[in-house]
């Protein structure tokens, strides 16, 4: 987990020229940017998880990300970023309000059916079928998408594996194809869990802290991977690394303690006082890294 | 001295072993007189068992207790055939696969549900429960006596009737060859990836879209079917069939041999029901009562010394010093 200072850090890798930012953030619409793009791919409305105990992750959420965008959702630890992912991928159960999938209620839908509906995911801690290699792995998170009948034939399943070549080589993992899943490091992991994502053909890319661990390099090749998505995907990062994030996301959603802070642009987001707050804390004190940069 | 790569190659390295294992099946028989025989065949009848728990347990991560219930299920079937005058023995064993299938089909939709701990105990339970209702269903299963009278069988229909331990022997032997070979064949397909994936991260795979329930719910069924098929071979072998096959320590004894023998490896498994029998049946003649003493100390040398059980064993060149780790 990244504490506040570290977050702070990262925020000041940021091109943070943005001087036109507005005072409340929160009120900026993501559609500013995205008069042109089309239907909202994902929407919650009053989404709210409580965990037992009484802990609320979420509270009430109304947010919207539109087809076709590239998402990015920050905010402090606790602020309920990763529950969010959980409830839209069919993880956890809502305790209330909804969520609806390009159009259709999925509220109910279990995390099997909407990733068959085209939401694939890839976790914080990345999970891999260990004792299988990593070519398997690959063949068997496209298995549900795939159009080859019989796939449970060995020739098939094959055919499959040949056709999933593709993601190993954007994971850029293709030389440890044969190798076990569970004998991977753990940049290694995070690429395969990422390749599985794209072998699902999502048409919603949820990633949870697909940076986390990577090597400079390895953070290279993940940004390449997701430039080269096509266009279509809609896909909603949630990440600690603002530099990662101004750099893949057109638009950027703050949670604080489960509820929506601000939504605008990196640039936008850089400059807001309230995210600045609730990143640095109360007292609003701006290192010195961060004052240089705003 | 170094170990030739050839030898630790995967064919070797189940090919020899499997081997060694049939060369051992094919000529014991005439080294042993017919209580030594009826105790391969018991151990072969119980080996399909163990590699029927091994499907749930090592491949599909559901330990079960309560798999000596299909077991009897099938046993049954294959007893109240033969006291009907139905003494083919490979329609027996068709119908006490397809009994046992019906029997798992019904209980896996209430044990599938649970996982961990909460499926042990309900498999356990379910287990006892079929111990209970066919000691008490005496009009059909003779009750806590058990079912007697159960005539030899006709392997196939028009052959003589199998009246020697040997010839009972290969029966036994070349029905458990056959379905191991199916097992064999269909673990090492993409299915058996299907289960090692739910088995290592089930939540991943229904997070990929796998309806894991689904494929647990059929491998729960297979191994239900095997277990019945094992059962039917236990029956023929013992011509007596009671609620004792059922019993929890049978359920135990062959999650025992898939310890020892090795979870993912069937031939582990029949190797595994093997040294169970020897350790009961046979090293209990020199040691008298000692046999759970003997089974306890076994099992706890394969969890110390043998996690992947005798299949996991290899061969491994020693490492040089300051070379790769």
């Amino acid at each position: 987990m990244t504490d506040v200072s570290s977050v702070s850090a990262n925020m000041s890798s940021l091109p943070a020229n943005a001087s036109s930012a507005s005072a409340n953030m929160s009120s900026v619409s993501a559609s500013a940017n995205t008069s042109s793009v089309s239907a909202n791919m994902i929407e919650v409305s009053g989404l709210t998880k409580a965990f037992s105990g009484g802990t609320l992750a979420v509270g009430g959420l109304d947010l919207t990300f539109e087809a076709g965008r590239r998402h990015a959702v920050i905010g402090p630890n606790g602020a309920g970023k990763t529950t969010l992912l959980n409830l839209i991928a069919g993880e956890l159960r809502p305790t209330a309000g909804r969520i609806r999938y390009n159009g259709r209620d999925v509220t109910r839908t279990s995390r099997v059916k909407r990733s068959r509906l085209g939401i694939a995911r890839t976790f914080q801690q990345p999970t891999v079928w260990s004792t299988l290699s990593v070519a398997d792995n690959i063949a068997l998170a496209a298995w549900p998408h795939s159009k080859v009948r019989g796939k449970w034939r060995r020739g098939r399943y094959r055919s499959l594996s040949e056709s999933c070549e593709r993601y190993l080589e954007t994971a850029g993992i293709t030389a440890l194809a044969s190798r076990p899943a569970g004998a991977l490091a753990h940049g290694e992991r995070r690429m395969l869990d990422i390749g599985m994502a794209l072998a699902a053909d999502p048409r919603v890319l949820l990633l949870d802290e697909p940076a986390a661990g990577l090597t400079d390099q390895g953070v290279e090749r993940l940004l390449t991977a997701m430039r080269a998505l096509p266009e279509e995907v809609t896909v909603v990062v949630v990440e600690h690394d603002f530099a990662f994030v101004a750099a893949i996301a057109d638009t950027v959603t703050v949670l604080q303690d489960g509820k929506l802070l601000a939504t605008g642009t990196p640039t936008e987001i850089a400059a807001d006082a309230a995210v600045r707050t609730a990143y640095l804390g109360e007292s609003g004190a701006v290192p010195d890294a961060v004052e240089e940069v705003v | 001295m170094r170990i030739p790569a050839v030898l630790l190659s995967r064919p070797v390295r189940i090919g020899v072993p499997g081997a060694v294992l049939a060369v051992f099946l094919l000529i014991a028989p005439s080294s042993f007189d017919g209580y030594g025989i009826s105790l391969m065949s018991k151990a072969l009848a119980l080996g399909v068992l163990a590699v029927s728990v091994s499907i749930l347990a090592g491949y599909s991560g559901l330990p079960t207790m309560g798999q000596a219930a299909p077991f009897l299920v099938g046993a049954y079937t294959a007893g109240v055939m033969s006291t009907h005058g139905h003494t083919v023995g490979v329609l027996q064993l068709l119908c006490g696969t397809l009994v046992a299938a019906a029997f798992a089909a019904a209980t896996g939709l209430v044990a599938i549900r649970t996982r961990g701990v909460a499926f042990l105990m309900t498999t356990l339970a379910l287990g006892e429960l079929t111990v209970t209702a066919a000691g008490e269903w005496r009009s059909l299963t003779g009750g806590t006596d058990g079912m007697y009278g159960i005539t030899p069988i006709q392997p196939l229909p028009g052959m003589a009737a199998l009246s020697s331990d040997r010839s009972i022997y290969w029966f036994v032997l070349t029905a458990t060859a056959i379905v191991i070979a199916v097992v064999w064949w269909v673990l090492r397909s993409p299915v058996g990836k299907l289960l090692l994936a739910c088995r290592d991260h089930e939540a991943r795979m229904r997070s990929a879209g796998h309806p894991v329930t689904r494929y647990q719910w059929l491998a729960y069924v297979a191994a239900g079917a095997l277990a019945g098929f094992g059962g039917v071979l236990m029956c023929t072998v013992n011509a007596y069939v009671s609620p004792d096959d059922g019993s929890f320590s049978n359920s135990a004894l062959v999650l025992l041999a898939v310890v020892l023998g090795g979870a993912t490896s069937p031939l582990g498994a029949l190797l595994g029901a093997g040294l169970i029998v020897a350790t009961q049946d046979w090293l209990s003649g020199p040691f008298p009562g000692h046999g759970p003493l003997l089974l306890g100390l076994m099992f706890i040398v394969a969890v110390y010394a043998l996690p992947d059980g005798v299949a996991g064993i290899r061969f491994r060149a020693p490492k040089r010093r300051g070379g790769p780790a």
